[in-house]
């Protein structure tokens, strides 16, 4: 029986070999989370969501702009997220123009406000309350 | 050996003397010999091999931290370089595409998209030291200026629920100063074939931009906008906020 107990430094040895395996768990869901994250992030349709609900559409503007840095895929929702951000943009452009009296960017711009909201679908609303934010009559 | 009883020939191991029958006394005191040697011989190989158990079990373990370590190692180093490696992808499909890429950046600068060109330029890992893209560099790294602008000052014209023009001003002087300081094509002179007409109309249409989007949503005047790129950081920063307040 005294033969196979175990030494206190096969039991300390263990014990490390058990801690180690469950950091080399962690190390691993951190490399596979950091190669999905540099591979397949990006902003989704409830990101925007809440950036909308707080009337930040400039930073809808930076999410979509980053979710094309990452190349997102981007469903029928999305995408509708991605047309207000995109009529945020041009908007502003519009609005700027506009007051400077250029009609050939004016025109442009109004042009592309008008095929986002098409693409906005059930967030159309959101052009009102965007021209209401940035002052276009 | 002989019997010292009958001088019968008996072998060392004999207890007894096979023709006479009488005891083989030397026999008996060899085999107690043997038998302690025996004992002493269990003995030291059964310590012997306790030891060698141990040390072997120690040995196996330690090996195992080793390679646990080593795995844990490469695994932070692996996941802590996945968007070098990435880049690093991304950058050989550019390089390999160069043409295609450059046809895209141009039209885009063509069409005045900055934010769009700077969102192509960050996808694409564009790099303005490498000499392809050498050219580019004055419109990169004014577009990525001019998008931080971009963000201030919308964030100014339309702020959410949670931002607070004072806290969005001393950023905006300090992104006009990267900006101003990014449109100067003069900055750009050891940039091989970067003066040139696209980057030069390219960096005046960004300067107007700034111009109108500061004049509509800032308040300021035609001439305070255009004043603004030769200011200080701090004489911006109290341009805009007295025009801010004039407005409000």
């Amino acid at each position: 029986m005294e033969n196979k107990r175990k030494s206190p430094v096969n039991l300390v040895l263990d014990i490390v070999i058990v801690l180690l395996c469950l950091a080399l768990v962690g190390a691993a869901a951190f490399a596979v989370s950091s190669f999905h994250d540099s591979l397949g992030w990006a902003y989704d349709a409830d990101s925007f969501y809440y950036r909308l609900s707080d009337g930040d559409y400039g930073a809808a503007v930076e999410m979509y702009y980053l979710n094309q840095t990452y190349d997102a895929k981007a469903d029928e929702e999305l995408k509708q997220y991605y047309a207000v951000a995109e009529y945020f943009e041009v908007a502003s452009f519009y609005k700027a123009y506009s007051d400077a009296g250029d009609e050939l960017w004016t025109e442009r711009y109004l042009t592309r406000m008008d095929e986002a909201e098409m693409d906005m679908g059930p967030l159309s609303f959101e052009a009102d309350k965007i021209n209401e934010k940035l002052g276009i009559g | 050996m002989r019997c010292k009883h009958c001088g019968g020939e008996i072998s060392l191991e004999a207890a007894y003397c096979s023709y006479c029958g009488q005891p083989n006394e030397q026999a008996m005191g060899h085999a107690k010999e043997l038998n302690k040697f025996r004992r002493a011989f269990e003995s030291t190989r059964s310590a012997v091999n306790t030891r060698v158990q141990r040390f072997t079990g120690a040995s196996v373990r330690i090996v195992i931290i080793a390679l646990l370590i080593l795995a844990i190692f490469l695994l932070l180093i692996i996941g802590g370089r996945a968007y070098s490696v990435r880049r690093m992808i991304v950058q050989g499909r550019t390089e390999r595409n160069a043409e295609k890429v450059m046809a895209q950046m141009d039209a885009l600068l063509e069409a005045e998209e900055f934010l769009a060109f700077n969102a192509f330029c960050d996808e694409n890992y564009v790099d303005c030291f490498d000499n392809a893209f050498e050219k580019y560099a004055p419109a990169e790294r004014a577009a990525a200026a001019f998008s931080y602008a971009y963000r201030d000052i919308m964030a100014l014209a339309a702020p959410a629920d949670y931002q607070s023009p004072d806290d969005i001003l001393p950023a905006l002087a300090d992104d006009l100063e990267y900006f101003y300081n990014a449109a100067d094509i003069g900055e750009y002179e050891h940039y091989e074939g970067a003066d040139n007409a696209l980057n030069r109309n390219a960096l005046a249409a960004m300067e107007q931009r700034i111009s109108l989007l500061l004049m509509s949503y800032c308040n300021l005047t035609e001439q305070e906008a255009a004043a603004l790129r030769d200011m200080s950081a701090v004489g911006r920063g109290t341009i805009l906020e007295e025009a801010m307040a004039h407005g409000e």
